[in-house]
């Protein structure tokens, strides 16, 4: 006869067992990619989990494709997205959450009703609109369309409503003016859902591919996730190279991600939905 | 005291001070996103090249819609893709949160590990995927020789491209939709298991009868937000087929994508985003009211 613990022990083994095999599924790839990229262009394909000769060719390569150039363009329109977006939707999340104006309701409505189109249905009309501000081929066309965002407002909203009304009057007693309070209390206590946000809009707007591919033709304002698309379908770019690039566009965000996901998870678990 | 006066004076004083707060993101929601989508319906109602003006032709553009045979076909992809999509993250994500919660404290660590795919690009997981795929010197290929099975076609197979695309974009985000499911799942009071276990439930019982009704508001989430995100599939398919092998993974975005940038049709591309619009807005109302019907409570 099996007894209880006996049991309780195999069955851990075999999640044990399972767990590894997971971490397997989904970090193979990673991993893939990673070894591949110092590897020398010869031996990409030789399937070896451990790379036989260390060569950092690829690497050499992607700069002299002006990688570090596409890098540049990436960091600044995904930082300039993110610093503009989080101001702005501070501000709206604190007028919804806090302030009581005439047509608020209509308003938030109006706002999460944005959420239901789609890009691929405006995409069209906003690269023609974008063309007649004179923005094709600059970093406006990228950056300024990316900035609204309903879900934003939406969770900052969310986020200010939990805090307590008290803060507000003691503030108003003390002869801070709405703005004041705003600006004293509000974005002092806003640190967890600023850092939330930041993450999520600078991944998203870091791995963007579509827009730019559309608005940026131009080479020098290409950004990283379409230089490194354009590699595929040449047969002269080697591929430790187009993995090394790969890399290189990871970092960043697997980077963030790392130190700030506990933000993300916490934003996932406010964001309501549960 | 306050009199009737200055309290008018008071309100128009928040309401000034609210609609500026306000207007950054007002005004840019409203060009960015509502304007556009009213201009997409009006250019539809054209034919236009981009480069000569504009000519008005009325609902011509969606009655060619309704004999495009390429666009129903396209259509047709979308909806399998949407259904391969969908199945691989919800049971996946799903069953990825509750072996998450079996973990209990070493779960917590490896839901980071879990998540570390959705941090990477589109593109990158493309290229990623593209090289793992390869015919005969991918790592999948690889390992199916390894084991002793033949080798697959992937991307370069008309039959299996589609939903090696699928797997790549699932692998992206089932991580963060198990985290979704996690943090619900660990919300049940424990007591609700205790007395079922007390009554002689079963693993499969208390999921079937606890677990799943009681995490059923994220359940509607992400079956609704993931097929969405299902139908606007482009990205992976522009970077890894292109649309090939022979038109197999022509899905409805991109056959917009081309009719609008690479035929230059921008009346009829619009009228196409159109109408995938309202198909998907249908879809989402048709999910929303079929899984509210199902209630439990």
């Amino acid at each position: 006869m099996v007894s209880p613990v006996m049991k309780s022990r195999s069955w851990s083994a075999a999640k044990a067992i399972m767990a590894v095999m997971l971490v397997i599924v989904f970090i193979f790839p990673i991993y893939g990619m990673v070894v591949s990229s110092i590897k020398p262009n010869t031996e990409v394909f030789d399937l070896r989990l451990v790379p036989a000769h260390v060569s950092f060719s690829g690497y050499q390569y992607a700069l002299k494709q002006n990688l570090q150039r596409y890098f540049l363009n990436s960091l600044i329109i995904a930082s300039c997205v993110t610093f503009i977006a989080l101001i702005f939707h501070s501000m709206s999340g604190y007028a919804l959450a806090r302030l009581d104006f005439s047509g608020k309701r209509f308003v938030f409505l109006w706002i999460l009703s944005t959420l239901m189109i789609p890009f691929s249905v405006v995409m069209i009309p906003l690269f023609i609109l974008v063309k007649s501000f004179g923005w094709l081929n600059s970093y406006w066309g990228v950056i300024v369309p990316a900035i609204p965002h309903a879900f934003g407002i939406f969770l900052f909203r969310q986020f200010y409503l939990t805090i307590p009304t008290e803060l507000d009057d003691a503030a108003t007693i003390d002869g801070c003016s709405p703005f004041g309070i705003y600006r004293n209390v509000y974005l002092p206590l806003s640190k967890p859902i600023t850092m939330m946000l930041a993450v999520s809009f600078f991944i998203a707007n870091w791995n963007n591919y579509l827009w730019p591919l559309i608005v940026n033709q131009e080479k020098k304002l290409w950004v990283l996730q379409v230089a490194i698309a354009s590699f595929v379908g040449r047969n002269d770019t080697p591929w430790n190279a187009v993995m090394a690039a790969s890399f290189v566009a990871v970092l960043p965000s697997i980077a963030i991600f790392f130190v700030l996901q506990k933000y993300l998870v916490e934003g996932i678990k406010m964001s309501g939905i549960k | 005291m306050s009199s009737p006066k200055t309290s008018r004076i008071k309100k128009r004083r928040t309401n000034a001070f609210a609609y500026a707060m306000l207007a950054p993101d007002l005004i840019g929601l409203a060009v960015f996103l509502f304007f556009p989508i009213i201009m997409a319906f009006y250019v539809s109602l054209h034919e236009w090249d981009a480069l000569s003006p504009m000519q008005f032709i009325g609902i011509e553009n969606y009655l060619t819609i309704l004999g495009d045979s390429d666009w129903w076909r396209s259509l047709g992809l979308s909806l399998s893709y949407s259904l391969l999509f969908v199945g691989l993250v919800f049971c996946g994500s799903l069953l990825l949160a509750v072996f998450l919660d079996s973990l209990k404290k070493s779960g917590e660590i490896l839901r980071t590990v879990y998540f570390i795919p959705f941090s990477i690009s589109t593109v990158v997981a493309s290229m990623i995927w593209i090289f793992m795929y390869n015919d005969k010197t991918g790592y999948l290929n690889g390992f199916l020789r390894l084991v002793g099975l033949p080798g697959q076609g992937f991307l370069s197979s008309s039959s299996q491209a589609l939903g090696s695309i699928a797997v790549s974009a699932a692998w992206t985000c089932i991580g963060y939709y198990a985290v979704l499911f996690l943090a619900a799942i660990k919300d049940i009071p424990p007591s609700y298991y205790e007395a079922a276990v007390l009554d002689g439930a079963n693993k499969w019982t208390l999921f079937w009868n606890i677990t799943f009704p009681l995490i059923k508001n994220v359940s509607v989430f992400v079956f609704i937000i993931t097929t969405i995100g299902s139908f606007q599939v482009f990205d992976q398919v522009k970077v890894m087929t292109n649309g090939g092998p022979a038109n197999s993974t022509n899905v409805s975005v991109f056959y917009i994508y081309r009719q609008c940038f690479e035929y230059m049709k921008l009346g009829y591309s619009s009228a196409l985003a159109f109408v995938l619009f309202v198909i998907i807005f249908f879809v989402s109302v048709f999910q929303l009211k079929f899984t509210k019907a199902d209630s439990v409570d």
